[in-house]
């Protein structure tokens, strides 16, 4: 019978041994071990071919979820992740892990976004996921207490992205220019009794910020000073579990503050005596990576002993989001708003599970209905965006407390967003100036899928 | 003054703020490299190769790390001031000052040992700097901004045989690779009355470059390491482009769909590829010994100037501008390193519940700079390190924390020799000048174990 948590449990260790003499494993043991070696191998060879994929264009911690579960449960987790995937669902979920595990995948996919009929040309998705989890063996009054977990998603290339066409050309914001960044993750979660579990995190990005200063020399030629500095930038993330007696009812809360990851260079000059005029200061400024303070409320209901169900309903103040890039020149005309607005986000998932011998097998399902949070584009704006059907499917093969304790997690989603169409309203706009369309229409699909292996170790 | 070739010089100051851009980048190699990782490396002037025993595996010698029985965490901070001067000057090096930390989790899969883990150094003001100063001026080539970014390294070790152990991973940098675009009106006569409106497609790529390592147990007072980190060059590869009219708004403009673009490409940073082999030998139970040989493949250092293309359409202007030839780059001519590294580690007192532990170290370090006698100016001197330490080691602080703390502190001074560059032509815009200075050092470390 399966454990209620989402994991197996796993043997505790013994970290003690003290023994250097190293065990030769036998034929026979091989043959033991060739559903994990089998497995390991399809997953190797199917990240391998991910790993082939063009550069990665596209942020999945919020558009697909994270690690090897959940994505296939649709981005639920809140109530349940108890892996290194609770460093992004609920922090408080660690408190709840088993051992120590090392997981690592991939993610790949591929996005057709389609304005006016024609396909956009939208770099596909690829990027390399690894975690880790681990109850920290301490005595006393927090044996058991404490759980640790660290998250990371690195996209193959690009690590971060600042991606942005002129004001009011035509683009999908959120999806084919939102971010390609990476994102590093920590996370610690405790247990506060038998029901109650809380934890707490932080997701860094860096941002850009720097001066080119330019000016003349002796002789002179032109000559510059640059400085130019990355910075971290934290977010925090906060969540709560609570387990019912008997553990079939559990709920969480996170709280994930907003992340963004911004660039801003001054190139700054003082060529007076060089030039008979004032060359104005420019700023290359704007926003490369958001994502809106979301906070998602989810119950997972043990339906029978080897069946879940999971609803989430998650808020995100998209309102929030600013221009994605600044007017270089002081005293150019200022921008419209993006003007998005909040949206919430309901999520339906279920999980069974069953095992055979030895293997542990989980099957999971998933549907979300995610609003658009760009209004109609009629004025200089033109972000745009479409509600999304989002479908989920995911298979986990685990062998734990045998010589080989992997567990395999595989994953894909089907995103159908829904045809939209926006019309500029003339009003809007200048006697001089020109719309960039009359009405565009935009549709589309995304496909993704991943695969992650974990080890016990 | 309004003349009309005032608005070409608007688009030419444009580009020669541009041109400039990176145009004389420096040197940045590893804070690591530099100043150790973790108190107690530090301490022993970073023979670490066999000798390491906590955190700072993850840089030295990751195979290492499957040797660990517990889980550790390590934490602490560094700090380093220098004071380097030209001609008696400080130049003003900044101080490098920054966090490390590290989690090493070791187990067994399939009855071996293996171990997972990493090490961070973040500086505490920026992740890293990149900065550009005139060509012709003198700058400390390998310190001015060095230790200014951070390192992360991942790595996997295990036991393959009884008494040995490999280990390797991948240690992460970025660079810049990207395009922006202004477009719209120049403002003439005033400039600030542009209108531009930006377009960037400017991506920071991930950088990944390897190290690994070996440990052997020769004997049981006797361990042998070897490791190897990977160099890498990093370059910043930026186009800059403006287009559009030059004019006042309501007006004809002077020029109509001018267009000036610049592509700059220049190396950024640069870490050369580090061979090293190391012993460590204890002595007697109270006493150990440690020795390191690295080589550092300096040679393949470039000019860090900036590779310059620039195309331009004024109109009728076009013969007003004058942009000046870059200069051709001369070769920097590096060289390649030995740097041999001894240190000392002796318990003076062990008690049940708390040892005492002393270090110190010794590393000379030969500049790789050739004497700076021609047009180049990148200054660098001969140095010697020496460093001092203590440890402590605590036991059964409480009922949670049953395993073993571990407290260490250091403070190690980098000596630069004075060093003197004579050069060639009497007509040198620079001159002769010397160079010298030192570097004071120091940081705490805490070694968790679980």
């Amino acid at each position: 019978m399966a454990n209620v948590l989402n994991r197996p449990a796993v043997p505790a260790r013994n970290a003690e041994q003290s023994s250097y003499r190293a065990e030769q494993p036998s034929g026979w043991v091989f043959a033991r071990l060739w559903p994990q070696l089998a497995a390991v191998g399809i997953a190797a060879t199917v990240g391998a071919l991910c790993a082939g994929a063009k550069n990665a264009h596209s942020s999945p911690l919020d558009l697909f979820g994270f690690g090897g579960r959940s994505p296939g449960l649709v981005g639920t987790g809140v109530a349940t992740a108890t892996d290194y995937d609770a460093v992004y669902l609920n922090p408080a979920g660690l408190a709840d892990t088993a051992g120590k595990r090392f997981t690592v995948g991939t993610v790949a996919g591929d996005m057709a976004l389609y304005r006016n009929g024609e396909e956009t040309d939208t770099d596909p998705i690829a990027g390399l996921v690894i975690g880790g989890a681990l109850k920290m063996p301490l005595r006393g009054a927090l044996r058991d207490r404490v759980g640790l977990g660290v998250g990371f998603h690195v996209p193959f290339a690009a690590i971060n992205r600042a991606r942005h066409p002129l004001p009011g050309v035509p683009v999908h914001v959120l999806l084919e220019s939102r971010t390609h960044v990476v994102a590093v993750q920590g996370a610690v979660g405790v247990k506060l009794g038998q029901r109650w579990r809380i934890g707490a995190g932080i997701l860094a990005l860096a941002e850009l910020r720097g001066v080119i200063d330019v000016t003349t020399d002796g002789a002179g030629r032109f000559t510059t000073f640059s400085e130019q500095q990355l910075v971290t930038r934290f977010t925090p993330i906060v969540g709560a579990r609570y387990l019912s007696a008997g553990r079939r009812l559990r709920l969480g809360l996170t709280v994930r503050g907003v992340s963004r990851s911004d660039y801003d260079i001054e190139i700054t000059n003082d060529l007076g005596d060089a030039l008979p005029l004032t060359i104005p200061t420019v700023r290359i400024a704007g926003v490369s990576q958001y994502d809106p303070l979301t906070v998602a409320a989810e119950a997972a209901w043990q339906w029978r002993h080897d069946l879940d169900l999971l609803v989430q309903l998650a808020y995100q103040r998209w309102s929030a989001f600013p221009t994605p890039t600044v007017n270089p020149v002081a005293g150019a005309p200022a921008q419209d708003g993006p003007a998005f607005h909040d949206i919430a986000v309901p999520r339906l998932a279920a999980e069974w599970r069953s095992s055979r011998a030895s293997t542990q097998i989980a099957a999971r399902v998933g549907y979300s209905f995610v609003w658009s949070p760009a209004g109609e584009m009629d004025g200089q704006q033109s972000l745009l965006d479409n509600h999304r059907n989002i479908l989920a499917a995911g298979l986990g093969l685990s062998w734990p407390g045998t010589r080989l304790p992997l567990h395999i997690d595989a994953w894909t989603q089907f995103h159908i967003l829904l045809p939209r169409s926006h019309t500029k309203d003339p009003a809007n706009y200048g006697p001089d100036e020109e719309p960039p369309f009359d009405t565009i229409s935009t549709r589309g699909h995304i496909a993704v899928a991943g695969i992650t292996v974990g080890v016990d170790l | 003054m309004n003349n009309p070739g005032n608005s070409t010089a608007v688009l030419a100051g444009f580009a020669g703020l541009c041109a400039m851009v990176m145009q004389n980048s420096v040197a940045r190699g590893n804070p690591v490299d530099s100043f150790g990782f973790g108190a107690r490396a530090a301490a022993m002037a970073g023979a670490q190769t066999a000798a390491s025993n906590d955190g700072g595996a993850h840089y030295y010698n990751p195979a290492i790390v499957a040797a660990f029985d517990r889980i550790r965490i390590d934490l602490g901070y560094q700090f380093a001031r220098p004071a380097l001067t030209i001609n008696g000057l400080d130049v003003g090096v900044d101080a490098s000052r920054g966090l490390t930390a590290s989690l090493s989790v070791p187990g067994r899969v399939a009855g071996r040992r293996v171990a997972i883990g990493g090490g961070l150094f973040l500086p505490d003001q920026h992740l890293s700097r990149t900065r550009t100063l005139s060509g012709s001026k003198p700058r400390f080539v390998i310190y001015d901004n060095r230790p200014q970014r951070l390192f992360i390294a991942a790595n996997l070790s295990l036991q393959i045989a009884r008494d040995l152990f490999v280990g390797g991973g991948l240690a992460y940098m970025s660079s810049t690779r990207g395009s922006v675009l202004l477009d719209g009106r120049v403002g003439f006569p005033n400039a600030a009355d542009s209108d531009l409106a930006l377009d960037i497609d400017v991506d920071l790529e991930t950088i990944r470059y390897p190290q690994a390592g070996i440990l052997y147990r020769a004997a049981p007072w006797l361990d042998i390491g070897f490791s190897y980190r990977g160099g890498f060059k990093l370059v910043l590869d930026q186009i800059f482009i403006v287009q559009g009219d030059v004019g006042g708004e309501g007006i004809a403009p002077l020029v109509e769909d001018g267009f000036f673009k610049l592509h700059t490409v220049s190396q950024d940073l640069f870490q050369p590829a580090q061979v090293s082999g190391g012993l460590v030998a204890r002595i007697s139970p109270s006493f150990t010994l440690a020795f390191d040989l690295e080589w550092q493949r300096w040679s393949e250092f470039d000019n860090p100037a900036a590779q310059v293309d620039i195309e331009l359409d004024v109109g009728q202007f076009n013969d007003l501008v004058d942009i000046p030839e870059a200069p051709s780059l001369p070769e920097a001519n590096f060289r390649d390193i030995l740097i041999p590294r001894v240190a000392i580690e002796w318990a003076p007192l062990q008690l049940p519940r708390l040892d005492l532990q002393v270090r110190a170290g010794y590393a000379y370090e030969a500049s790789p700079v050739p004497d700076q006698i021609g047009e180049t100016n990148f200054v660098d001197n001969d140095k010697h390190t020496m460093c001092l330490g203590a440890g402590v080691v605590l036991r059964r602080l409480s009922t949670i924390l049953a395993e073993p703390l571990s407290l260490d502190l250091f403070v190690a001074v980098t000596a630069l020799a004075e060093r003197t560059h004579a050069k060639l032509s009497p007509a040198d815009p620079v001159g002769d000048y010397r160079s010298d200075g030192y570097i004071v050092q120091t940081g705490v470390s805490s070694r968790w174990r679980f």
